[in-house]
């Protein structure tokens, strides 16, 4: 039965998507309607300014339109939206903002111990990532949120491998410090 | 908490984040994907008219050959009563009692089975079935039907000549002196009357498309011209061999 919704709900989306790729206004209404809210989620984590987040996801959801026709039904919809916007988000800082990705030699150490509280409020981790410079937030984005590999980031962002590595140790390095700053860390390092 | 943990965290604390956008925002998407599906609904648009354009003409060529058909049809109806006319003066002459025009006459008889057979062979024009005659085809198809019909006449003129031949001789048998206007006058029946055959088949029925050759020939009156010439000659060099047998 269960097997059988989940059937019904992709068959669904492929008519949607069918339908939209078809140019029906009610069928990119829903898929717009459907996957709104958390792709401009997805934007603001990169982007600090909402109103600029919202310009991204909009320009990043007329991409969506325009080439819904490619999308060959092999891995899933919103990932593939997801991917979009990620893209877009970055392009739109590389272009507006001056993103610098400095190639410091870092020493890999074991990373301190930090313990985190169960009930972190997500307005104030989102406010630690924006306070990020733009290269460090950029690379923890999208290794810490999204999943990407380490040879993926560089790929995206045109930096070497070891650059996509030093700039995630300092990230988080500077997320530590800042939540030890902050006393939301319990204890500080062991 | 190690990094990976710590990553982990706020992976999960941000898995299930949205945020609402705007009430504007989907004008603005729905304001540039219009502009990308507007020019090919205008391409639809297009192939319609293109589609109702062919349609349209297809019908007004269907429309027009289907009047050309009731047409050539009415012309036949028309015909019809003339063709006694036809007969009377077969018979006519066939009853001209003169001695010396029997070889004559019999002459005319074959001519005229001859003419029969001929417009028989003939192929009929009229099977216009095609919805669209070129040009090129209808002027080729003028051209032979002018050849059949001067390589038809050529018969008929010497029929003719033969006729008018017998009707000088029996009114000159009755005593009766013939100016050369009078002759001409013969000439110019017997003319017409060629022209008459012309526009007959075989079956007595008006021919379209040699009516519609015949139209055309009006225009250059030389083919008229080109006939009563060669009666008149055809009638001189008769006299002339006739008289010289004569002497």
């Amino acid at each position: 039965m269960k097997r059988l919704k989940i059937i019904s709900f992709y068959n669904n989306e492929k008519v949607l998507i069918r339908k939209a790729i078809l140019g029906h206004p009610n069928a990119q209404r829903a898929i717009y309607e459907k996957f709104a809210p958390k792709m401009l989620g997805v934007c603001r984590q990169y982007i600090k300014d909402l109103h600029y987040a919202e310009d991204v996801m909009i320009n990043g959801f007329v991409k969506v339109f325009k080439s819904l026709n490619s999308f060959r039904h092999e891995g899933s919809f919103e990932g593939w939206i997801r991917q979009i916007m990620v893209r877009e988000s970055i392009s739109y800082l590389r272009k507006k903002q001056f993103v610098v990705f400095d190639d410091d030699v870092c020493e890999y150490n074991t990373p301190n111990q930090i313990t985190f509280p169960s009930s972190i409020d997500i307005e104030y981790v989102q406010r630690l990532i924006d306070n990020l410079p733009e290269g460090y937030k950029m690379v923890f984005v999208l290794y810490a949120i999204e999943g990407y590999k380490h040879s993926e980031i560089a790929e995206m962002l045109d930096i070497t491998e070891s650059t996509s590595k030093s700039q995630l140790f300092k990230a988080r390095r500077l997320l530590q410090d800042k939540l030890k700053e902050q006393s939301i860390l319990g204890y500080g390092t062991h | 908490m190690e990094p990976t943990k710590f990553e982990n965290h706020i992976k999960e604390t941000f898995k299930g984040s949205e945020i609402k956008p705007s009430e504007d925002a989907w004008n603005r998407i729905k304001g540039q994907i219009r502009n990308e599906y507007e020019p090919k609904r205008t391409g639809y648009f297009r192939h319609g008219i293109a589609a109702g354009f062919i349609g349209i003409l297809i019908l007004s060529v269907l429309y027009f050959t289907t009047d050309d058909a009731t047409l050539n049809q009415e012309v036949q109806v028309a015909a019809k009563p003339s063709t006694p006319f036809v007969d009377k003066e077969k018979e006519e002459l066939l009853k001209t009692p003169a001695p010396e025009e029997e070889s004559v006459i019999t002459a005319v008889e074959d001519s005229y089975e001859a003419d029969e057979e001929k417009s028989t062979t003939v192929p009929k024009k009229e099977s216009k079935r095609e919805l669209v005659i070129s040009e090129d085809a209808k002027l080729a198809n003028a051209e032979e039907l002018q050849n059949n019909a001067s390589e038809g006449s050529n018969e008929e003129i010497d029929t003719k000549i033969a006729e008018v031949l017998a009707r000088v001789n029996a009114l000159e048998a009755n005593n009766k002196e013939l100016t050369d206007l009078e002759v001409d006058s013969l000439l110019r029946q017997a003319q017409k009357e060629i022209l008459a055959q012309n526009l007959l088949n075989s079956d007595n029925k008006v021919n379209p498309s040699t009516l519609l050759s015949q139209v055309e020939e009006e225009l250059d009156q030389s083919f008229r011209d080109q006939i009563f010439e060669k009666l008149r000659s055809g009638y001189n060099k008769v006299r002339t061999a006739v008289a010289d047998r004569n002497n």
